[in-house]
C-alpha cells in the first residue's frame, strides 16, 4: 500500500514546466523513512 | 516553489537490505533526480495534481502517508559524473558508498571520478556487468558535523552482482582495456588518498519511474 501510494509521486511533482535554470546541474534528493511493519509489504 | 528550469526526471523507492548491527532509523528511501535545482520538499504540488494522480486530496494523501511512515532524514546532492542505467521496470540493487573527501584533494577526487572511474563504469555497463554508476557531492547537510560529503553510487542487475562489487571479477583486465597507459595500483592508491569511505549500504529498489523520453543527463556529468 505504501508503495502504491508513492508511485504517483513522479506524476505529482513532474507536472509543471519551467524556464531556464541558473544551475543546470543534475541534483538528487534522498529522503529516508521508517515505514511501520504493517505497511512494509512483502 | 519549484526553481525556474528544474525538472523532476526520475523517482524510485528502495528498501534497505542489510541495516547493520545498530537499529536502523530508516528502512525505506525515496530518491528523486532533478535537472536543475529541486523543488523545496516542504512545498507540495497543487491539490488537483494529487487528485489526478491518486484520487485523494492533498490533505487526504498526506494524512495517509503520515499514518504509514515517519521521515528519518533527507539529503541533497549535486552530480559529479554519471553513467546512465538502462531503463527497465525490474527490481534492482543500489549500493551507496558515503565518503568524506580529503581536504585540499577535492578537485583531485572529482577529476578521478570523471576521468578514471566513469569510463570504467561505462564499459562495465555496456557489457552488462553493472547497471549504472554515479558520483555526487553533498549540498546539504555539509560541514565537519555531517556524516559524509560525497557519495559514490552503483546499481546492479542482481544481488549477486552487488555483493561481488563493481570492481569484482576480472576488473584488472577492464582497467587495462580502458586505461592501457595507466597503472591500476597507482590509480587505486590515488583514489584512496582523495577520500575516506565512511559507510556503505545496499538497497533493493522496488519501483522506479522516469520521465518519458529521459535517458540520463546531457553529457552525463562530463
Amino acid at each position: 500500500m505504501y508503495m502504491r501510494l508513492l508511485v504517483s509521486a513522479l506524476a505529482l511533482a513532474g507536472g509543471a514546466a519551467f524556464a531556464q535554470s541558473a544551475d543546470p546541474a543534475m541534483h538528487a534528493v534522498v529522503t529516508y523513512f521508517h515505514v511501520t511493519p504493517e505497511h512494509e509489504g512483502p | 516553489m519549484a526553481q525556474p528550469g528544474s525538472k523532476l526526471v526520475y523517482w524510485d523507492l528502495a528498501r534497505i537490505v542489510f541495516p547493520g548491527d545498530e537499529p536502523a532509523a530508516a528502512n525505506f528511501a525515496a530518491a528523486t533526480l532533478w535537472e536543475g535545482v529541486p523543488r523545496d520538499p516542504g512545498e507540495l504540488p497543487p491539490d488537483d495534481l494529487f487528485r489526478k494522480a491518486s484520487g485523494l486530496s492533498r490533505d487526504e494523501y498526506m494524512k495517509k502517508l503520515r499514518g504509514m511512515r515517519t521521515t528519518a532524514g533527507s539529503t541533497i546532492y549535486r552530480n559529479v559524473a554519471m553513467v546512465s542505467a538502462s531503463r527497465d521496470a525490474k527490481e534492482f540493487y543500489r549500493v551507496i558508498t558515503q565518503v568524506r573527501r580529503t581536504p585540499k584533494r577535492m578537485a583531485d577526487w572529482v577529476e578521478m571520478e570523471r576521468t578514471i572511474w566513469r569510463p570504467l563504469a561505462s564499459q562495465r555497463v555496456k557489457d552488462g556487468l553493472l547497471r549504472g554508476w554515479s558520483s555526487w557531492t553533498a549540498v546539504f547537510p555539509f560541514g565537519m558535523d555531517a556524516s559524509h560529503d560525497a557519495i559514490e553510487v552503483t546499481t546492479h542487475h542482481s544481488f549477486e552482482q552487488a555483493v561481488q562489487g563493481w570492481t569484482g571479477g576480472n576488473f584488472a583486465e577492464y582497467f587495462a582495456k580502458v586505461h592501457p597507459k595507466m597503472n591500476i595500483v597507482t590509480a587505486v592508491d590515488r583514489t584512496r588518498e582523495t577520500r575516506t569511505i565512511k559507510r556503505g549500504t545496499i538497497w533493493r529498489v522496488l519501483v522506479s519511474e522516469a520521465k518519458p523520453g529521459w535517458n540520463g543527463p546531457p553529457a552525463s556529468g562530463e
